[in-house]
């Protein structure tokens, strides 16, 4: 666990008369600082180097409804070096709810902010295009305000009314205004939001110049279906099937983050079995998330057969996830406290069978693509992007891996039991699509055999912990007996009531680091629930990626950042 | 700490010449491995046991774990009502408020039973949150999937339709809800 | 006042209480059953026990005199413990009724055992078996199996309704909540009773089986049926209204409502209510648009008023109004100088606690605002005598209370008179059919304003149920009629409607929304 006293004080120093406040709660640093000094704050603690934050993690506000100042800004930063964190959070009026942008820090606060602006109304001063993200220019007011009911309907406009979707006009780079027979004019195309070869609902609107892209406007926001909003109107426990659907091909690690998010807001630790069973879900479902990732990418390069090798491995790692919680996609499997349900009955078994299976189909789909010509030049050497330029877009997980950047959480900060198990993490050397590729399979097989050493070492036990106010009576007990039925039906009613406070908790998901924010002003529901999720950072560099090269380099590029529209969209 | 970071291996490049020679190799590799496929899927058909992976529904049905959750039925008793006593817990822990129950009374020994017992199919996600919250085990998730309609009222479930008879339940679902009674948490 | 010392902290609380009201007055919260702050003290749950220092055993702290330099402790281990095995007790024989009693929710012994108990049982059934679903009165069903014996329903019929018809019979752990032989728990307030029982023993008859409580939206409200006032709250939801319970205002109903008031709502969300309004066309009634009813409203106005005779207008408002939808009204009368005012009132009886004998909520804000006849104009009975007689152009009747204060004959002989009579009502019966413009009103629950009750106090009420889209208030109704034929800005916004009414009558100087807030203001003389 970093220092975070040392931490504060260092940051107490650096800038004593901008901080307002720091504290300390459940291991999470935070400097209240006002709003005017953000810029140069934020300077101090990406440059100095004992802070060294060079990873914007995420932008995000609450909206404190009756306080004065209203909004709270809140910025989650990661240092790669020291491996510590931080929380800067600055209050604005909603008189004037202005403030600094990061973007000429950190490039990847562009999206973020255009993400806040859009759902509180928070405006960016310096942001290079603020516009919304999700919703269309027509909407009026700015959902995620707690004064903004969750019933209200408003028409969806379509194209022709007043400000339909309108992209930046291109900036010509000079080399680019080519003479000849097709002119000076740029064609524009849009690739989208339905596209054959994206596997994601997105829309990209390319300026070609022949078949080279001098300019790319990635949309997103085609899937949005207002998690957050959803998530702080009803109780903590109603949340767990909403993270389901955020990365739908791996649930249970979207679960699994949540609720520890939750656990560690109520302060309480899941017994060991439990820990191992969360273990033994997660990396399943890290299995059949980078085998679509894999699969789609084969397809999308037009090599089906080892489509269908992956995605029948990837039906293999499903069975085994239905085994555990009933469904194979919506997994909703894990639950405040512990899990649905403890492991089957022959689980091991089917679990060994299972491997055996998607090992040899792996092997099968790799053998098939990687000394294939045609996968080879579509993958070597695209869509190079320096692990500096990865860092300030806020890029993580295998995509930042494959640049050679040694962060993955289980292995710097250790939760669960992953300190306890024997594994590899994979790095690349070029940060190519190549790379890109062979760090996911890489990735896949050190899970299978993460999950096998689970296997052999789980303890007995139980899985939940032994707490009445968070979880459920068992239902044996509720029949007869008067204070359980008791519990059962509070429990129900308005849910676990963590104490007030806030946390951030993270964990690898299969993209990178999915964060959950949560603050709790001590009833049964949220006040805040914010999903840090890796997809929306990762999608962002695709423009910079592409630009200036080849209109077909767009699908493997897209594939290899996977995108997963729930997750980037919420 | 027992992790260790590796570099992945990447493959020579195709520079030519060799290249050349390497991506005729790979075509070569590649219809080896799918003709192996091929093979063995045959070499099943031929022995009656097909390795094939699809499934030819609705001919064939896979076999579910006990823990799958279909949709949410209403457990029938044997003197064929319902269990439920529409407490409404579902209906307050359902997320997407799929749910609509209006209880009344009965003479019967427990008083209270649902009058009107609704689940909109094309709501319901699945998550079984009600048969958690259910202190009678009365709605359950059962191993039926099928809740296609040819309208949107259809697929608004009816309490005669949500019916199933405690005999289904007690071979399908049932025994992966009792399986939490015996836990150790339990005792 | 005294100073005492609570968990460590001083605090300063009134010299002649007990402790119990003392401690909650001052934010402390000690969970009770028998307490109630209205009813004598009991002492019989055990609940309230603290510690006193100087004292060997915990106190109840309801039956404990407050002294100075009291130092009294609420969490302590010895407290918590006493509370643990309180719960336990009052657990170890009550039914497993949660699933299907109307309580859960919002029932005491839910809330302190989640709270205060152990969560998990030692126990299990089977429990006492003892009559449920027991019928003791035309409102209210009893199920012995449930009380806790905490006696506030028995108090309460001894001490408020004093009709003494609930009793404890037996002793011991054979003690029983019973109605004595032939006394049916009918009085007025019976239904009180299911409001203070803190557990699901008693239960009226009207909720029973309705709907679990935890669905249920709560808007603070006026009770609508008499002049008292009573302080409400509309439970509501699916825009359906589900109860209504009295809502504590010491200087009106302390925490009690009677019981026709309290079952007086179900006309609110009626299915039958007039939703569109309408004009005659022949003999027959068809709906219209909002605007061509307006226009015809204010067209019959305006032709009387220029034949010079404003005496040819009579205007009835209803005292179900709103103080704001009364004011525009007198807007109205000034403006066409009309004479024939009147607001019409049921009468009925009263019993000299809440019930009171004029059966409409804004009776005293009408005449407060001025709603008479004035300059020798006649009363209700001269206005219907005037039409019956042909001297009346336009009748304009808001309300059916004429229906219920004459004979039937009387006053549809005298609407069949008029050449233009204008209806504004909930229902299209009873004066629907004489009607030549008939124009839907809102209920109370579907509006924001506020009424002033017989004791001239002033008090919100706000918007429970959404009426249809498209439905004009009746406040925006005259607010068009008046814009129709005087200028001037006649937006209907309640508060500012409010603001301009206190600025014009004396009596409602210096009063606004806020400061009404939940419990209302007096008027000034």
């Amino acid at each position: 666990m970093p220092n975070n006293d040392r931490l504060l004080s260092i940051i107490r120093g650096r800038c004593a008369e901008a901080v307002i406040r720091t504290d300390d709660y459940r291991g999470d640093a935070t400097v209240v600082i006002r709003p005017e000094r953000l810029l140069e704050i934020a300077r101090v603690l990406r440059d100095d180097r004992e802070l060294a934050f060079d990873l914007l993690l995420d932008v995000t506000c609450v909206d404190y409804l009756g306080q004065q100042p209203r909004f709270e800004l809140v910025y989650h930063f990661y240092s790669t070096r020291h491996r510590h964190r931080l929380r800067l959070k600055a209050r604005v009026p909603e008189s004037d709810p202005t403030i600094d942008s990061l973007v000429p820090l950190w490039v990847g606060a562009n999206w973020l902010e255009r993400e806040t602006y859009d759902m509180y109304g928070i405006c960016f001063r310096g942001h290079p295009d603020l516009r919304r993200i999700y919703l269309y220019e027509e909407f009026e007011g700015h959902p995620l305000r707690k004064d903004y009911p969750k019933e209200k309907r408003q028409p969806l406009i379509g194209p022709g009314s007043k400000g339909t979707y309108k992209p930046r006009p291109p900036e010509i780079p000079h080399a680019h205004r080519v003479e000849g027979m097709l002119g000076a004019e740029l064609m524009r195309v849009q690739l989208g939001p339905s596209h054959p070869a994206t596997h994601g609902t997105v829309r990209i609107v390319l300026d070609l110049d022949g078949e080279t892209i001098v300019n790319a406007d990635v949309e997103i926001g085609y899937l949005h279906r207002g998690f957050e909003k959803e998530c702080e109107s009803g109780f903590y426990y109603q949340a767990i099937p909403y993270t389901d659907r955020l990365n739908y091909s791996s649930a249970i690690l979207c679960n699994v983050g949540y609720c520890m998010a939750v656990e560690k807001l109520f302060g309480v630790e899941v017994p060991l079995r439990g820990q191992f069973v969360r273990v033994i879900g997660g990396e399943i479902s890290r299995i059949a998330d980078h085998l679509l990732c894999i699969g789609a990418t084969a397809l999308e390069l037009n090599a089906f057969t080892p489509f269908l090798y992956a995605l029948e491995a990837r039906e293999l790692a499903w069975d085994l996830i239905n085994a555990l919680c009933g469904a194979r996609v919506t997994s909703n499997f894990v639950r405040i406290g512990g899990v649905s349900a403890d492991l089957p009955e022959g689980f091991a078994e089917l679990c060994q069978q299972n491997f055996k299976r998607i090992l040899e189909l792996v092997a099968d789909a790799e053998g098939m693509l990687l000394e294939n010509p045609v996968f080879r030049a579509r993958m070597e050497g695209v869509s190079i992007m320096s692990p500096e330029r990865l860092i300030a877009y806020g890029v993580t997980g295998p995509l930042l891996r494959a640049a050679g950047v040694d962060l993955d959480l289980r292995r710097a900060e250790p939760y669960l039991i992953y300190d306890q198990l024997d594994f590899d993490v994979p790095l690349g050397s070029q940060g190519d699509n190549l790379d890109r590729f062979l760090v996911r399979l890489t990735e896949l097989r050190q899970s299978i055999r993460i999950v096998e050493q689970c296997l052999r070492l789980i303890p007995p036990g139980p899985v939940d912990v032994d707490d009445p106010a968070l979880r459920l009576p068992p239902k044996g007990r509720v029949f007869n007996r008067m204070e359980d039925m008791i519990n059962q039906f509070k429990l129900v009613t308005e849910g676990p009531k963590p104490p007030p406070g806030e946390v951030y908790f993270a964990i690898e998901s299969a993209n990178g680091e999915l964060g959950y924010y949560l603050v709790s002003d001590g009833t049964g529901k949220p006040y805040k629930c914010r999903a840090r999720t890796p997809s929306f950072s990762n999608t962002q560099p695709l423009a910079e990626m592409v630009r200036g090269r080849l209109l077909a380099d767009i699908v493997p590029t897209f594939d290899m950042i996977n995108m997963i529209g729930g997750e980037c969209d919420r | 700490m027992a992790t260790r970071t590796v570099t992945v291996q990447r493959p020579a490049p195709m520079d030519a010449p060799q290249g050349v020679v390497r991506s005729g190799a790979a075509v070569l590799k590649g219809m080896w491995i799918a003709s192996r496929h091929f093979w063995r899927n045959f070499w099943g058909f031929v022995r009656g046991k097909p390795t094939v992976f699809t499934v030819q529904y609705p001919e064939e049905r896979l076999q579910q774990p006990p823990a799958f959750r279909g949709m949410p039925v209403l457990v029938q008793m044997e003197n064929g009502k319902e269990r439920c006593v529409a407490c409404g817990l579902c209906e307050w822990a359902c997320p997407t408020d799929c749910i609509t129950i209006y209880p009344a009374e009965t003479d019967d020994e427990i008083e209270r039973y649902p009058r009107v017992f609704d689940i909109d199919m094309s709501r319901c996600m699945f998550c079984g949150l009600c048969e958690e919250a259910c202190p009678e085990e009365a709605i359950v998730m059962s191993h039926r999937v099928e809740i296609a309609a040819f309208s949107r009222r259809g697929t608004v479930w009816h309490k005669e339709d949500l019916l199933v008879p405690l005999r289904e339940l007690e071979t399908t679902r049932f025994p992966h809800i009792r399986r939490t009674y015996e836990s150790p948490a339990a005792e | 006042m005294v100073k005492i010392t609570v968990d460590g902290r001083e605090i300063e609380v009134a010299g002649d209480t007990m402790l119990l009201p003392a401690l909650i007055e001052a934010g402390i919260h000690v969970p009770h059953y028998c307490w109630h702050p209205k009813l004598s003290i009991d002492g019989s749950c055990r609940m309230c026990q603290v510690e006193v220092e100087g004292s060997p055993k915990l106190v109840i702290a309801c039956n404990t005199p407050v002294r100075e330099g009291m130092v009294v402790r609420t969490d302590s281990p010895r407290v918590i413990n006493a509370r643990r095995g309180v719960m336990e007790l009052l657990l170890v024989n009550h039914p497993i009724d949660c699933p299907i009693c109307d309580k859960a929710g919002e029932c005491l012994l839910q809330d302190y055992s989640y709270n205060f108990g152990t969560r998990q049982s030692r126990t299990e059934e089977p429990r006492r078996k003892l009559e449920k679903r027991k019928d003791i009165g035309p409102r209210m069903i009893l199920d012995q199996e449930r009380c806790i014996l905490c006696r506030r329903c028995v108090r309460f019929c001894r001490e408020i309704t004093k009709t003494n018809e609930l009793a404890v019979f037996n002793m011991g752990d054979r003690s029983v909540l019973d109605v004595l032989p032939d006394t049916p728990l009918a009085n007025d307030y019976s239904m009180n009773t299911a409001d203070i029982c803190p557990v699901g023993a008693l239960e009226t008859k009207d909720f029973h089986h309705k709907l679990r409580v935890w669905f249920l939206k709560k808007t603070p409200s006026v009770c609508p049926s008499c002049s008292n006032g009573c302080n409400i709250t509309i439970q509501h939801y699916r825009n359906q209204i589900w109860r209504l319970m009295p809502r504590r205002n010491d200087a009106v109903n302390d925490t009690w409502m009677c019981d026709h008031g309290r079952l007086n709502y179900a006309f609110a969300h009626d299915t039958e209510r007039l939703r569109l309004p309408m004009l005659r066309r022949g003999d027959k009634l068809e709906p219209c648009g909002w605007d061509d009813a307006v226009n015809r409203v204010t067209e019959a106005l305006r032709n009387a008023a220029k034949r010079g005779a404003p005496e040819r207008i009579a205007l009835l408002a209803s005292a179900h109004f709103t103080n704001e939808e009364l004011y525009l009204l007198g807007q109205l009368a000034r403006v066409l100088e009309l004479r024939h005012v009147d607001v019409p009132v049921v009468v009925g009886t009263g019993d000299g606690f809440l019930i009171q004998p004029e059966k409409a909520a804004n009776f005293t804000g009408a005449r407060e605002l001025g709603l008479a006849p004035r300059n020798g104009g006649r009363d209700v009975a001269g206005i219907l005598e005037l039409a019956r007689t042909g001297q009346l152009d336009v009748l304009y009747v808001c309300g059916a209370d004429i229906a219920r204060l004459f004979e039937t004959s009387v006053w549809q002989e005298a609407l069949r008179a008029v050449p233009t009579v204008v209806v504004q009502d909930l229902f299209t019966e009873p004066l629907g059919r004489f009607a030549h413009v008939l124009l839907p009103s809102l209920s109370w629950a579907e509006k924001s304003g506020t009424f002033t009750n017989r004791k001239r106090r002033v008090q919100q009420i706000h918007r429970a149920l959404d009426p249809p889209e498209g439905q004009l208030s009746d406040g925006e109704i005259f607010a068009r009629i008046l814009a129709q034929l005087v200028e001037g800005d006649w937006r209907f916004e309640p508060a500012a409607v409010f603001a301009k009414l206190c600025a014009e009558f004396p009596a409602f100087s210096g009063l606004s929304f806020t400061r009404l807030g939940l419990h209302g203001e007096q008027l000034g003389v």
